[in-house]
């Protein structure tokens, strides 16, 4: 049996595909992800750009025709939106005469423009604008409320205590990323499925007609494509990611290496059934293997999270990829080992299912012709 | 028309992998454009989860004001550990998450911090928003604070008085429709470039094969028919990819996509579809090997797509990156379709694409003219 797993394993690795994808893809893809991503680790608060008009003069204000309280929201038109505005820290103000302002707000240089009678002026809809507006309205609401009752400036502060989460979301790209090449191992199992085939290889011809059995070939064959896409792929892409790129939230080496494996069993098992269900073309199988990988690394947040984020939760327990992700960040990032256990059934579960089926369609095989 | 009816029927043989490519990753970039429809201003509203220790009026009060721009509702989590709220954040299950504390009122009389608010790295605008509604709130209850009660009825009259912000320029329907279909057309250059490279490219390769090669070289026919016949069905192939590029913005929002910048930005697109194919000439010239075609495919599809800002914007890329893109014909489209948007003629990309295919195919020839003369 040693011996069938060493030549197979050579076999594999004498594949120049099998070295593209297994270790090459995998560096070059985390390459880009680490350039594309690197500066969005570490997520800080956007200060808004925001223009105001000057407050009025008192001889201004005299000039007003509603400035005689008959107008019932004429404190409005005094208040000193731009000293307010420039007190606050998280906003970047430019004192601006209102054409001007419009007109950044337009280029959409500034999120919005606040005139003198605290009117918002904004080109879109945003979270920027929304937070001068409700600072804005904030002030509008203590001027309003502080002409009724006696306005004491000192209770206008403060009472919440922030805490911004350490990890960012951005994170779960990576961790994705090492989803998805875990399930790489289905390119291996496919190569290995084609060769036992004997309508489409030459190989399966000779298999066809040999002793061998066919369970016992498949468990090699699987054991195989785990290895080679573990060892190869895996393990040198996690170290890539950990020790050259420093992503220093994978701190849980031993953890993150078996959810990997776990992973290698799905995608190792989900080549096994692709290749056997059908009569598809060598390319045809590789587009669905592309695919289904990419649609699984999608929807776990591989290239937006926004996505992720607003799927019904039951999707990640039908996700290998997402259950696989969303596990390494619970425990290296937060020490959760809480749905651990259920995600190794489900997807042990899933891959027996995958592997019994391809075995029924495998099995007692007859050919009119070879 | 030998060549063109031989590689159109490798085509329509690769139908079902055409298909699955194409459609998969359309309907993926689909998914990763945002919504539009917004017709009026709208407060970004926070989706707000709400731990409350102690469930008086006051509480009560906040909670309620708190709903009336935001998403809230109690924190449904089986946990109420700090860390598992910190990895419900990190889900987007909530924006925020709101703590009351037993004490709440004592600290609100006291002026203290009052409750603790809990924000995702990903939303820290919108928290500091949903903090300044809460003081804001505690700060107007404090205002209207008498014998220790306060007047619930007088905050929610002020609440009610609010006026919306004006919209500078364009309705935001519009606006929102052409920011759309901006997305859609730069989220769509990968789509293009790897289907494009993928199929063609694969396609292709079955006439570049060594033999296959070697009888081309030695058939009456040709090198510029067999190139332009070749050339032909390609484009026929493009043509394919680009009427469903053109429909599927149509499909989704009607004919008022087209009054936008939309044909400009689908002129555009046909312009990088064509220079891909160049690139496609000059990759099939230098090699015929299956797996490097597969293997260049992703690999330049993706990178090129991170490295140049489709994927990501090429603010956060870092100036080197930027630099380096510039190397590659998508940074260009990229350019393109925001100067386009910006309603200006991107005279300069226009030139940069076309130079790039210039080059991709005059380098193809000459690779092509070496081989052919090698072989003969």
């Amino acid at each position: 049996m040693l011996s069938k797993i060493k030549y197979l394993t050579l076999r594999l690795l004498r594949d120049r595909a099998t070295i593209f994808w297994t270790f090459l893809f995998p560096v070059l893809l985390a390459t880009f992800y680490y350039f594309a991503f690197n500066n969005m680790m570490n997520v800080e608060f956007n200060t808004i750009q925001v223009g105001v008009e000057e407050s009025r003069r008192m001889e201004e204000l005299k000039a007003i025709p509603s400035f005689n309280k008959e107008d019932e929201n004429y404190i409005l038109k005094y208040m000193p939106y731009d000293e307010i505005f420039s007190e606050i820290e998280e906003m970047e103000v430019q004192i601006l005469t209102k054409e001007d302002g419009l007109k950044q707000v337009e280029a959409e240089e500034i999120y919005g423009y606040v005139d003198n009678d605290g009117h918002l002026f904004i080109k879109k809809n945003g979270v920027g604008p929304s937070v001068i507006n409700s600072i804005l309205e904030s002030i509008k609401r203590s001027a309003l409320l502080g002409e009724k009752y006696e306005f004491n400036p000192d209770l206008i502060r403060n009472y919440v205590e922030p805490e911004k989460n350490a990890f960012n979301f951005v994170l779960l790209h990576f961790t994705s990323l090492l989803g998805m090449f875990s399930i790489y191992s289905m390119f291996n199992a496919d190569r290995f499925v084609t060769t036992m085939q004997a309508n489409l290889s030459e190989l399966g011809k000779r298999h066809f007609i040999s002793p061998m059995k066919k369970g016992q070939y498949v468990f090699n064959l699987l054991a195989v494509s785990i290895f080679v896409n573990f060892v190869l792929s895996n393990v040198p892409l996690f170290l890539l990611m950990r020790y050259v790129y420093k992503l220093d939230f994978l701190t849980n080496t031993p953890m993150t290496l078996f959810l990997m494996f776990l992973g290698n069993i799905f995608g190792a098992c989900w080549g096994i059934f692709l290749t056997s269900i059908g009569k598809f073309s060598v390319n045809t199988r590789s587009a669905i293997m592309i695919t289904s990988s990419l649609l699984f690394a999608f929807f776990s947040g591989m290239m937006s999270f926004d996505l992720k984020a607003k799927l019904p939760r039951f999707m990640t327990y039908i996700n290998p990829v997402d259950m696989i992700s969303t596990n390494i960040i619970d425990i290296n990032c937060y020490g959760e080992y809480g749905k651990l256990g259920s995600i190794v059934i489900i997807i042990l579960t899933m891959s027996s299912v995958l592997l019994l089926t391809s075995l029924v369609f495998l099995r007692r095989k007859r050919y009119d012709s070879l | 028309m030998t060549v063109f009816k031989y590689s159109m029927k490798l085509f329509w043989e690769n139908r079902l992998t055409i298909l699955i490519f194409f459609i998969i990753f359309a309907a993926l970039s689909i998914l990763n454009t945002p919504k539009y429809r917004e017709e009026a201003f709208e407060e970004v509203k926070s989706k707000i989860g709400i731990i409350d220790y102690s469930r008086s009026d006051l509480s009560r009060a906040l909670v309620k004001n708190l709903s009336r721009k935001n998403i809230v509702e109690e924190y449904k989590e089986e946990s109420r550990e700090e860390n598992a709220i910190r990895e419900a954040l990190f889900y987007g299950i909530y924006d925020e998450v709101v703590v009351i504390p037993v004490d709440f009122e004592e600290r609100v009389k006291n002026g203290e911090e009052a409750v603790k608010l809990f924000v995702a790295s990903q939303d820290l605008e919108g928290g500091f928003r949903v903090q300044n509604s809460i003081s804001n709130y505690i700060s107007l209850l404090k205002m209207t604070e008498k014998d220790g009660a306060y007047d619930y009825a007088a905050i929610e009259k002020v609440f009610d008085s609010e006026e919306s912000p004006s919209i500078v320029g364009e309705k935001l329907d519009s606006f929102y429709l052409d920011r759309w279909t901006l997305m859609y057309f730069v989220a769509f250059s990968y789509v293009i470039l790897f289907s494009i490279i993928n199929v063609v490219g694969l396609v292709s390769s079955d006439f570049t094969e060594e033999n296959i090669a070697k009888r081309n070289a030695v058939s009456s026919i040709k090198s510029y028919v067999f190139n332009l016949n070749f050339f032909l069905s390609q484009l026929i192939l493009i043509g394919i990819i680009m009427l469903i590029t053109f429909v599927i913005p149509i499909f989704m929002h009607g004919r008022e996509v087209l009054k936008g910048h939309f044909i400009a930005y689908f002129l555009n697109a046909c312009l990088y579809a064509v220079s891909t194919l160049g690139l496609v000439f000059l990759v099939n010239k230098i090699t015929s090997n299956k797996i490097f075609i597969s293997g260049f495919a992703n690999v330049y599809s993706l990178g090129t797509s991170f490295l140049c800002g489709v994927f990501v914007p090429r603010e956060f890329l870092g100036e080197d990156i930027s630099q380096f893109s510039k190397f590659f014909p998508t940074h260009y489209y990229v350019d393109s379709v925001s100067k386009i948007s910006q309603g200006i003629f991107p005279q300069k990309e226009i030139l940069a694409i076309l130079a790039f295919t210039f080059f991709f195919i005059v380098l193809g020839v000459y690779i092509s003219r070496t081989k052919r003369m090698d072989r003969v």
